[in-house]
């Protein structure tokens, strides 16, 4: 009776197509709302740094004085729980995966957000010194040296 | 003349390491010797921290029963902070636990008939468990490290069409477990070769207190679900399911038939979804106090974790005590006087999880 099954299953899978995918070749369609990375809106974050505090993996660092945030890919663990404690919403995951990799893969995200602390800060004090020296306009904000982007 | 063979750390039956000490007289067994700790991770002491982090740090004690890890994790930490989880987010995080018995059994069936060399049945227990890790990654977006438990409840919530395809699901998965069941309840060749294979008397299981599928197999109710009931099995009532027989077969068929009690139990807890507020954390007042634990019960016996906090979002300490600890002191005697190509077979029924036992 067991080898009848058995054979009944032989027999079917013979001539049905291949249970499994062609998988290099034919990528893995992931379902709606997989947690894979995270990307940050640079116009929202206030770089508050909880991101940071919150990750369990270590792969986010808050550049204050560069208004810059740091993000490991390939060191993330998709966890989630930066975007649930993100003030201002600045954090979304994304649905699809990053292929595995020997490196880090870091990505930059650069800040552009007026009411960020830091930026507000940095704008009043160079309009103090256009004022201080005489109405000559000052650039805006003092560019921070870039790093090597990848 | 006797001889000593080194079973494993690398061998095929087990897909973690474990080494076993084996002193042999011809092709019996005389005298072994367990050595574990080839995978030890010093997790308990990396637990002194957030206890939110805490939560995805448990996942990865064991990967086969995350979410009863991270539930275990979560029900201790909330003990000492006297919190109510609120009651959806109760019954998401026991629907998900089944499900993980489900997946966890399916692959301990799988590498079961594997050891004796039935590979085609085991590929497809795995086909079958492809179709439990796809709910997990619909509902939780991850196919085993889900991360939805947090302290507090849980993040993800199961919408009414979510709740529909999983009771959809229930009915695919039964008809092929019920396929799986007459399979191997029906084959000579299993039975043959699993029947009277390394017996545990029940004297023997009382008195090393082994736990799950290897105590029930020999006579032993004990389930926690059943003794000391958490979540939603206060509600949903869950009989242990005993086999008196004690051997391979026993400990087998005790997991193939709990893989019916845990659809079983899928089923009854989807409907008490609805009309559920739509509430799914708990915010706690107060930060981690006094010392708590809680038990779980996870695919492969007993999971037990202790909480001790500091009024400081820093844990004090966490111990952890899992299953396959409780029931590693099992394998020696069983294997001791038994054919060495028996010691696969019956180390691969305790269902071993060497990241367990070394955390």
């Amino acid at each position: 009776m067991a080898m009848r099954k058995i054979l009944e299953n032989i027999v079917k899978n013979a001539v049905s197509k291949p249970y499994t995918s062609n998988y290099p070749f034919t990528p893995y369609e992931h379902f709606p709302g997989t947690r894979a990375d995270v990307t940050w809106d640079g116009t929202k974050c206030i770089l508050c740094g909880l991101c940071q505090r919150s990750c369990p993996a270590e792969c986010i660092v808050v550049h204050k004085e560069e208004t810059k945030i740091e993000y490991m890919n390939t060191q993330c663990i998709r966890c989630g729980y930066c975007v649930r404690v993100c003030p201002t919403n600045t954090i979304s995951q994304n649905e699809v995966y990053t292929k595995p990799s020997r490196e880090k893969l870091t990505v930059y995200t650069l800040v552009t957000n007026e009411n960020a602390p830091i930026i507000k800060k940095r704008k009043a004090e160079a309009l103090k010194k256009s004022e201080e020296a005489g109405g000559k306009p000052v650039p805006e904000k003092p560019e921070p040296a870039k790093k090597p982007e990848k | 003349m006797r001889s000593t063979i080194q079973f494993g750390p690398q061998h095929p039956v087990w897909i973690e390491p474990l080494r076993l000490k084996l002193t042999m007289d011809g092709e019996i067994v005389k005298d072994a010797d367990l050595e574990a700790g080839y995978v030890h991770k010093g997790l308990e002491k990396k637990f002194e921290w957030d206890y939110n982090k805490g939560a995805y740090l448990s996942e990865r004690v064991c990967a086969i029963c995350t979410q009863h890890h991270s539930t275990c994790f979560c029900l201790a930490t909330e003990g000492t902070m006297n919190l109510e989880i609120p009651r959806r987010a109760q019954i998401i995080r026991t629907i998900m636990l089944e499900l993980e018995r489900l997946h966890s059994h399916f692959l301990a069936i799988g590498l079961t008939l594997e050891s004796i060399g039935f590979e085609n049945l085991f590929m497809l227990c795995f086909r079958d468990r492809e179709a439990v890790l796809d709910v997990f990654e619909r509902t939780t977006g991850n196919r085993i490290l889900h991360g939805i438990n947090i302290v507090g409840g849980v993040t993800r919530n199961i919408g009414p069409e979510m709740g529909k395809e999983i009771m959809d699901f229930c009915d695919d998965i039964e008809k092929r477990a019920h396929d799986l069941e007459q399979m191997i309840l029906k084959s000579y060749t299993i039975k043959q070769r699993m029947q009277g294979v390394g017996v545990m008397s029940e004297k023997l299981a009382r008195d090393l207190c082994v736990v799950g599928p290897v105590a029930r197999g020999s006579n032993v109710p004990y389930d926690v679900r059943h003794d000391a009931p958490y979540l939603m099995y206060r509600e949903v009532k869950v009989t242990p399911i005993v086999e008196t027989g004690g051997d391979c077969w026993a400990r087998s068929i005790v997991r193939v038939r709990e893989l019916f009690q845990s659809i079983d139990i899928i089923r009854q807890l989807v409907p008490m979804l609805e009309g559920t507020p739509d509430e799914l954390f708990a915010k706690s007042k107060v930060l981690p106090e006094g010392e708590s634990f809680a038990r779980v019960e996870p695919p492969r016996g007993e999971l037990f974790y202790y909480v001790r906090g500091k009024k400081s979002k820093d844990l004090d300490r966490v111990k952890i005590r899992t299953s396959t600890y409780a029931n590693g002191p099992g394998i020696v005697p069983l294997i001791k006087g038994s054919h060495l190509a028996d010691v696969g077979l019956i180390t691969i029924t305790f269902d071993p999880c060497i990241g367990c036992f070394d955390r």
